[in-house]
């Protein structure tokens, strides 16, 4: 095949676009531009997409002969090292050379899977080019059927109408050929690409410097290769539709009724680069005021669909805090209230709530009951149950 | 008149290898192991492809490693080899009381 299966893929494409847009009136020149366009399609897609099965089939089976060869080999160099025991060379050097044998076998034992690997991505190739080209082969036999366009005795309402469902046929035709070729050069890629990582794997160098010992400069191998050469990782981004979800998520938090009472806002935080840090979106430190105290808050909040989450006493002159949370779409809330207890404010209540941000999963958390801080009596000692869950406040992308 | 006597030396301590035992056990494996793999390059020109279309040059990298792969191996079997023969050479040569040193390949990274 002298062209690459990505321009083969482009060409189609531009003639579909062409036969898309074909005006059917006057239907004799509609009839003339689908053939003119039916004979690009021949130029550009006469070839059935390469490698063919039976020359991969071939491949593989040269890749599973090279994997049984390293595998005798590995227990050949077994032998040599099982019947050299120690009554056979004691000492220090026939230590070295058993030790030696051993690591060899380690280092050989990588060639067999990756040769297994190559050769099973090749068969699984040789599959599914067996279906592309099938694909295209009964494209193809579509195809053929308008290389020519003929009609008598038809009014022209009629000869539009042929034209039209002529037009059709080629479209879908098309259609199936740029899939066979998109479905071969998927396969390919796969395959390419499972290819190169396997002989990465390797643990044997495959070129030794000149100048040193070739014990020694395998010692030095670390591994690894060039594999999909060019393919560096990306940085990690936030999803594109970042802004937007936030935006929508803090709009649906600020809409609860419990945040409004408690006077609590979220604030949507600036937008950011693709890769940049970004702040989560949050509330500003609130101080309200609850005259029943902490407990009588959450009691009053959980019973307007939020969830106790943590109750942590952290001991005497140490604040009480409650977390509760609760689903906004896809994101989760956690709303952090705590209290200091003195004689002096009682009813002083801290209140900060954090929105999950997209590209951060946080899984709703568990419910808790029995609060510490239930009884409204000050903290005698440490103790707490749940798990605090307060998100993060500045963020960067994790995932590519 | 003092007379100093000088301290006896101690006896050199042999150790045991059987040269024979050590080399049948070679011939028996690593020999054959260095041979067959010097045989592969039909196989590797074979795993390469005829007509692969866009993926020679993805088979045709993984070949040129392996057939590396294949040479280095095979390099160091044939030290290996030479290492054992000058062990047993020292070993006669100092009346089996040494074997020298073998220079050890160690085990891949985990």
């Amino acid at each position: 095949m002298s062209d690459t299966l990505g321009n083969i893929i482009d060409g189609l494409k531009t003639v579909l676009a062409k036969l898309q847009d074909v005006d059917l009136w006057p239907p004799w020149d509609a009839a003339k531009t689908i053939v003119d366009l039916v004979g690009k399609v021949i130029e550009v897609a006469t070839e059935k997409p390469d490698p063919e099965p039976g020359d991969i089939d071939d491949a593989a089976a040269a890749w599973r002969r090279i994997g049984r060869t390293w595998n005798g080999a590995c227990t050949d160099v077994d032998r040599t090292r099982t019947k050299t025991t120690t009554s056979v060379w004691e000492g220090d050097a026939g230590h070295g050379y058993r030790v030696s044998l051993s690591a060899l076998e380690d280092r050989m034992d990588s060639v067999q899977p990756a040769a297994a690997t190559i050769s099973g991505a090749l068969g699984t190739l040789s599959t599914e080019m067996t279906a592309a080209r099938k694909r295209h082969g009964d494209a193809w036999d579509d195809l053929n059927e308008h290389r020519t366009i003929s009609w008598k005795d038809l009014n022209p309402l009629e000869l539009k109408d042929k034209i039209g469902k002529i037009r059709e046929a080629v479209i879908s035709a098309v259609e199936d050929l740029i899939g066979a070729y998109q479905d071969a050069n998927s396969a390919i890629t796969t395959a390419a690409r499972t290819i190169r990582n396997a002989v990465d794997e390797l643990e044997i160098p495959h070129e030794l410097p000149s100048g040193i010992d070739p014990v020694s400069a395998v010692n030095l191998f670390v591994g690894g290769g060039d594999g999909m050469t060019g393919d560096s990782a990306s940085p990690p981004t936030w999803p594109t539709s970042a802004d937007e979800d936030i935006a929508s998520s803090v709009e649906e938090l600020n809409a609860d009724p419990a945040l409004a009472a408690l006077g609590v806002e979220a604030v949507v935080p600036p937008e950011a680069e693709e890769s940049e840090e970004r702040d989560a979106p949050k509330s500003e430190p609130h101080t309200i005021r609850a005259e029943e105290g902490l407990a009588g808050a959450v009691t009053s909040i959980t019973s307007q669909g939020w969830t106790l989450t943590y109750a942590g006493c952290l001991g005497p002159g140490a604040p009480q805090v409650a977390e509760m949370s609760r689903p906004v779409g896809e994101r989760v809330a956690v709303l952090r209230l705590s209290q200091v207890q003195s004689s002096t404010t009682p009813s002083e209540v801290d209140a900060v709530v954090v929105l999950s941000t997209p590209g951060w999963s946080l899984p709703q958390p568990s419910a808790v009951s029995d609060a510490c801080f239930a009884s409204g009596e000050p903290p005698t000692a440490f103790s707490h149950k749940g798990v605090p869950s307060l998100g993060p406040t500045r963020l960067i992308p994790l995932s590519p | 008149m003092f007379r100093c006597r000088l301290a006896a030396q101690p006896e050199a301590m042999t150790i045991r290898i059987q040269p024979a035992e050590v080399r049948g056990a070679w011939s028996l494996g690593a020999a054959e192991a260095k041979t067959d793999l010097d045989n592969t390059g039909r196989d590797l020109s074979a795993a390469q492809g005829d007509d692969m279309g866009e993926l020679a040059d993805d088979l045709s990298y993984a070949v040129t490693r392996l057939r590396g792969v294949t040479t280095t191996t095979s390099t160091v079997i044939g030290a290996f080899k030479t290492n054992v023969e000058s062990c047993l050479t020292t070993y006669e040569n100092t009346d089996q009381t040494s074997a020298g040193s073998f220079r050890a390949l160690t085990p891949p990274t985990p």
